[in-house]
């Protein structure tokens, strides 16, 4: 065999004797492997990565908390307002109604329910479809 | 990269229109839940949920830390 085919071979199998090595890792947490190699690299890592999730699950929760009250006041506030826009429209249409002008009158009532009546629709079909996303989200990440 | 969860996923969020549509809600027909087929699925989607949402503060400070050393 000549010295330049023994070269070969020898090469061929220094790359068949090559290892891969690869890790796969499943779950809602990141593996501790990965923590502590952040030890290797700066010191005291994982404990430091820990207690900045920690602040950041503070953070994420008054942040909740605050977007949750704030968005319950707005849904009272609207409560209030439309009642009272409701109010005056209804009953000055039947104010209207009896003044003679039956048919503004009418037209304000009806108005008004109707109106009611469609950001009651519209308002509900958006709800459906933000509990919906929330929902396929959970299962995708559950299932993945 | 996949959605982040949301710790509220078991309802909408509030909002000045569902306020206004409340106003007409007079039978309580308006709110609705996102349920599950079983008491024991509804736990253990929520169970699952919860702990996302800490493995996400978590992966979050990973990269932040990433970040860091990346930087200094």
């Amino acid at each position: 065999m000549s010295e330049n085919s023994q070269e070969n071979t020898r090469s061929s199998n220094a790359a068949i004797s090559a290892v891969t090595q690869s890790i796969s890792f499943s779950g809602p947490l990141p593996p501790p492997g990965l923590l502590k190699q952040y030890n290797d690299v700066i010191p005291n890592g994982a404990e430091r990565i820990m207690a900045m999730a920690e602040r950041q699950s503070a953070h994420r929760e008054a942040l909740e908390d605050k977007v949750v009250t704030g968005n319950l006041a707005s849904q009272a506030r609207g409560s209030h307002y439309a009642f009272l826009i409701c109010l005056v429209s209804i009953v000055g249409g039947f104010v209207l109604i009896g003044m003679g002008k039956s048919i503004v009158g009418v037209s304000a009532v009806i108005g008004s329910l109707a109106t009611l009546t469609s950001v009651f629709l519209l308002a509900k079909r958006e709800q459906r479809r933000d509990r919906m996303e929330k929902s396929a989200t959970v299962d995708k990440r559950i299932d993945s | 990269m996949l959605k982040r969860v949301k710790t509220d996923f078991l309802f909408a969020q509030p909002s000045f229109s569902s306020g206004v549509a409340r106003v007409i809600d007079l039978w309580g027909q308006f709110d609705e839940y996102n349920t599950s087929e079983t008491p024991e699925e509804a736990d253990a989607r929520a169970i699952a949920s919860d702990w996302m949402m800490v493995g996400q503060d978590l992966l979050d400070a990973i990269e932040r830390t990433r970040t860091e050393v990346k930087s200094a």
